[in-house]
């Protein structure tokens, strides 16, 4: 009797294990087989200015190539849109004619979001700055340095988000030296509008990496979050590790683009000042959307740490690391950065 | 899957193992970081070369050799790096770093943009690649595998980078090597005669029309001067312009004319190193100084193919002393700087040399053929007599000169239109080994699309060490070796190599992690990852069929208390007092559910590194915290053996729960219902008399080696075991 019931159980339990078994191979086959079935298009290109790449893991691969083409199409639209550098795009008439009279949607939501970060940063960020920019590019294009001070002044005058207004259907400057660039933010707007453009077309897993300002979507994003480097503003090397599962990150910083070899002069221009700001290196904001981590990227930049710190502390969803010249580090406390 | 705490660490120490290594590259004064360049990338963006000399030369540059079809070597072209050329002007990017391929030609084959530090492993892609048009231009295909460059890390936020500035880069580094190397004169080699108007900037340079060289002065920058000969108003209106064109005439007649208008256009950062004084040229030996009032500023370019080229134009006025068409040299005195010549050749002095060369050939080819022929007839009458002789070697006599000649003469045409063949070579660096005529300032350059697509299935493949599959065959044999033959030297070094190498070595142990992270993804994350695939399966089947076979050879830090406990003193243990036991070993599964509880609900929160100290102790962490909590843990196993597998181990736990299926399970015997030999003995303490806790059980041997004959036997009979059990009860004080 007992070994009749040692047996049932033994068959009992054979049964069990071969089931578990048989789940668990199941498991891994799928899990092989998706993977076999899974691909992960990755396309390099110029826009923007900077090299844009978009990766995108989608089960099928005509579909995935198709997917990426659209968001350049759609990155390409949005960048003329938004462009300061074309005569006939909305910004390029407003900075000739001073007014404009039709705004496209886009347009008007990145002026209304650089006019809210101008008014939340005290003008650490303008969108206005363009006449100061320009003069440094005219210094530069003339083979000087750096502008003269009294240019530099009277390109001052011309600057302040005040001047910049909505009205009725357009938009409208107050004096027609008066210029305006989204250059600090349009970028993150582009990358969140080709993002989108992603995520809604299907894409299982997005990154879009406009030359480091990123973000990313997706369901399996979630699941399987994109593992980002920070780069070092004083090395070769790197910062540190971001996991991004749907957010995005931006970075702005002194290098790559200095204007002489002590940094002092870079292509950031302090609205406040005309001139570089002083005290920070880098900084890279994590953000839930690209155009607010681009956008106050630019601005704790320009603020320098204390108050960048206090910035980013009263934005709630952003977190930010900011370097200083001196090398020395500033994270707020949900920057979730593994030291690499 | 690894769990991301051992993801991290792995990942630092393999950073902290290429820094290593960086470091330990001897980085010789500034730039050389071509050295660094593996051989395949160098090779990748110089396809179709046979060969590359080591880095050599200033600038540093790779040679690149082919061989012909007669087995001689022929120069293919250069790689370099542009960070070894640093930018002459702030503002050019110059911490993006480039690895190009070069042809004498000026042509590129290969871009490959390179990113920092372990640049050469994390590579952005090759320009050249895949790009419509720019391939057309640049036939460079090259066939690296970026997704494997990438590694694991997918994207770095960082400053953009300019494309504008990028190309700008490339091109001026380009210039320079080509200048450095040589490349410009056979570039420029070009005895055409062609019809100037119409052509780009780009191609006028090229064919020598227009000429420009660079002065630089040190630590404060550079301009570019170039000049060209306007040779009638028709190529006056197309340099400046009809409108700035007619402007220049009228200041030339201002002056009173001139028989020779010359162009000069400046670019660069230092403008003033264009100085009206110093100008003269030199034409059949005779020197002509152009003065300065003859060297007439026109202010900014307003249109013509110099507009966009150059950021001031002028004119200089030159008496017809000079004959345009014969070749004429500029020399430009700039006192401490230097003094720079470039030689120019018109289209006229080319027509007219063109002419002469065509007419030399000719007779050079006319008198060869007469000397084959008589060659030929001579070698057909061997024994002909010295008379005849004569003919051929007079006619031979008059044929050479004519070649001398004609070589002269070629030679004199390549360098002219090398120029810069003065003294100062280096600063006379001209040449336009140019990306494509746009370049200069558009973007242009840079179109390319570079598109990757792979399967997950072949990345996990590729991103597959096979040293770490067979590194976990061989720790998975001998484990299961041991637990099979029950020998217990093999036990004992079974459970050294999975300390060593599982634990501290490699990493690829199983935590519970690993059992939240298939929770979250399926069972199809082990699937990534084919060391770890081939660790879960060992351990499921095992434990289905013979129980807890992972916690008694695969675990390290089961290795670990088992290496204390065997070093420790006996008079130091002290068991819990079975009540005790029996109510501490219900904490590990309270852990488990804690742990994948949650999981289960959804969450992504990981406390498992509190609970478990292997990634503390195998990984080297850093936190006081934890290590705390990791030696508390074997401290307590060095009085109690197993201390964390018997109270504490959410990952026993969760595999003694599987273990309940386990039909292969330790034999009891007869004597066991009087012996407690076993039980004493038990590592875990799951052995009450007959009865094995089989949950707690993790197959160790012990029992089975110590006491047992066989399967079922036991090796005391009942006889002996009755004292024995007498014995020890006493010892134990009980």
């Amino acid at each position: 009797m007992s070994e009749r019931t040692l047996a049932r159980r033994d068959m009992l339990r054979i049964s069990a294990a071969v089931g578990v078994s048989a789940a668990f191979g199941g498991g891994v086959a799928a899990g092989l087989l998706r993977q076999a079935g899974v691909h992960t298009v990755r396309q390099t290109r110029p826009q923007m200015g900077t090299i844009v790449t978009i990766t995108v893991t989608h089960p099928e691969v005509e579909g995935a190539r198709a997917m990426v083409e659209g968001a350049f199409t759609e990155m390409g639209r949005l960048e003329r849109v938004l462009t300061r550098h074309r005569p006939d795009a909305p910004l390029g008439r407003l900075n000739t004619a001073g007014r404009i009279s039709h705004v496209p949607d886009e347009l008007r939501y990145v002026l209304t979001s650089s006019l809210d970060l101008a008014r939340r940063s005290g003008g650490a960020f303008d969108p206005t700055v363009l006449p100061v920019l320009q003069t440094w590019e005219a210094a530069r294009a003339d083979g000087l340095g750096r502008p003269s001070d009294q240019a530099l002044e009277e390109a001052r005058a011309f600057v302040g988000f005040g001047g910049l207004r909505f009205h009725e259907e357009g938009v409208l400057l107050d004096d027609p030296r008066m210029a305006v660039t989204l250059d600090g933010i349009a970028k993150g707007f582009v990358v969140d509008g080709t993002l989108d453009r992603l995520v809604r077309a299907g894409a299982e897993r997005v990154l879009v990496d406009a030359g480091g300002d990123m973000a990313t979507g997706g369901d399996a994003a979630a699941r399987d979050p994109w593992t980002v480097a920070i780069q070092d503003p004083q090395s070769d090397g790197r910062e540190g590790l971001v996991r991004l599962a749907g957010g995005c990150i931006a970075t702005s910083g002194d290098y790559l683009h200095s204007f002489s070899e002590d940094r002092v002069d870079h292509h950031i221009i302090d609205p406040r000042t005309g001139r570089s700001p002083k005290a920070t290196s880098s900084v890279s904001v994590m953000a839930g959307c690209a155009m607010d981590a681009d956008g106050l990227a630019t601005t704790l930049l320009v603020m320098g740490p204390e108050a960048g710190r206090t910035l980013i502390d009263d934005t709630p969803g952003a977190e930010a690391l900011i370097v200083d010249k001196d090398g020395e580090r500033m994270q707020s406390r949900g920057f979730a950065m593994e030291r690499a | 899957m690894p769990s991301p705490l051992q993801r991290t660490l792995i990942r630092a120490a393999r950073i902290a193992l290429t820094g290593f290594v960086l470091l330990a590259v001897p980085r010789d004064a500034e730039g050389q970081r071509i050295r660094r360049m593996p051989a395949s990338l160098i090779a990748e963006v110089m396809p179709g070369a046979d060969r590359f000399d080591e880095v050599d030369g200033d600038p540093p540059v790779v040679r690149a050799w082919v061989t012909g079809a007669d087995g001689t070597e022929e120069p293919y072209g250069w790689v370099f790096l542009t960070s070894d050329l640093p930018p002459e002007q702030f503002g050019y990017s110059g911490p993006i770093e480039a690895l190009v391929g070069l042809r004498p030609d000026g042509s590129l084959t290969g871009v490959r943009v390179t990113d920092y530090q372990e640049s050469y492993m994390r590579s952005m892609g090759d320009f050249l690649r895949d790009t419509p048009g720019f391939q057309e231009q640049f036939a460079g295909k090259s066939v690296g595998d970026p997704f494997r460059l990438w590694d694991d890390i997918e994207g770095i936020s960082r400053v953009s980078i300019s494309v504008r500035a990028l190309s700008r880069g490339v091109r001026d580094s380009a210039r320079r090597v080509a200048a450095a190397y040589g490349g410009v004169s056979e570039l420029a080699v070009s005895t055409d005669v062609v019809d100037p108007v119409g052509l780009s900037w780009y191609e006028l340079r090229q064919l020598g029309v227009v000429q420009r060289f660079e002065v630089t002065e040190p630590g404060e920058g550079s301009a570019g001067i170039a000049l060209a000969f306007i040779e009638n108003d028709r190529l006056g209106e197309y340099f400046f312009g009809p409108q700035l064109y007619e402007r220049a005439q009228r200041s030339a007649e201002r002056r009173g004319g001139a028989d020779n208008l010359m162009l000069y256009a400046i670019d660069g950062s230092r403008l003033r190193l264009f100085r009206q004084q110093g100008w003269s040229i030199v034409q059949d030996g005779d020197t002509l100084a152009i003065e300065s009032r003859n060297v007439v500023s026109l202010g900014l370019p307003s249109g013509g193919v110099v507009s966009g080229e150059a950021t001031m134009v002028g004119l200089m006025l030159v008496d017809s002393t000079v004959d345009p068409a014969r070749p004429f040299t500029f020399v430009y005195d700039l006192e401490e700087l230097g003094t720079h010549t470039v030689e120019y050749v018109s289209q006229e002095a080319r027509l007219v040399m063109a002419e002469a060369a065509e007419a030399a050939q000719r007779e050079a080819a006319e008198a060869a053929a007469q000397r084959e022929a008589e060659e030929a007839a001579a070698a057909s009458t061997p024994v002909e007599p010295p008379e005849s002789v004569a003919s051929p070697a007079g006619t031979t006599a008059v044929a050479e000169p004519t070649g001398l000649v004609d070589a002269e003469e070629s030679d004199t045409v390549a360098g002219a239109l090398a120029t810069g063949t003065a003294e100062n070579d280096e600063e006379a660096a001209t040449g336009e080994p140019l990306l494509t005529q746009e370049s200069a300032d558009s973007e242009v350059d840079l179109d390319f699309v570079l598109t990757e697509d792979e399967t997950l299935l072949e990345r996990t493949l590729a991103g597959t060490s096979w040293t770490r599959v067979a590194l976990m065959v061989g720790v998975l044999s001998l484990g299961a070796a041991a637990f099979f033959t029950k020998v217990v030297v093999i036990r004992w070094l079974a459970l050294t190599v999975t300390l060593f190498v599982l634990g501290f070595g490699d990493g690829g142990f199983l935590s519970v992690s690993h059992i939240t992270s298939g929770i979250w993804a399926g069972a199809g994350v082990y699937a990534r990852d084919l060391p770890l695939l081939l660790m879960v399966s060992f351990t499921l089947v095992t434990t289905l069929i013979w129980g807890r076979v992972f916690c008694g050879f695969l675990c390290p830090f089961g290795a670990l208390q088992d290496l204390i406990d065997r070093v420790v003193p006996k008079r130091f243990k002290k068991a819990l007092p079975p009540t005790v036991h029996a109510r501490a070993k219900w904490v590990k599964y309270g852990v488990l559910a804690l742990i994948v509880l949650p999981a289960l609900a959804g969450s992504r929160v990981s406390l498992y590194q509190y609970f478990e100290p292997f990634g503390t102790v195998f990984f080297r962490s850093q936190s006081v915290l934890l290590w705390a909590i990791a030696l508390a843990f074997l401290g307590a196993s060095v009085v109690i053996p197993r201390f964390y597998c018997r109270y504490a181990c959410p990952l026993g736990a969760a595999l003694g729960v599987l273990s309940l299926v386990s039909f292969r399970r330790i034999a009891r015997v007869e004597q066991c219902t009087l012996c407690s030999v076993c039980e004493q003995k038990c590592p875990t303490g799951a052995i009450q008399r007959e009865a094995v806790d089989f949950a707690e059980c993790v197959r160790c041997n012990v029992c089975e080696v110590q006491l047992r004959m066989k399967a079922g036997v036991c090796r005391h009979d009942m006889d002996t075991v009755r004292p024995r059990l007498v014995q020890i009860q006493r010892g134990a004080g009980v």
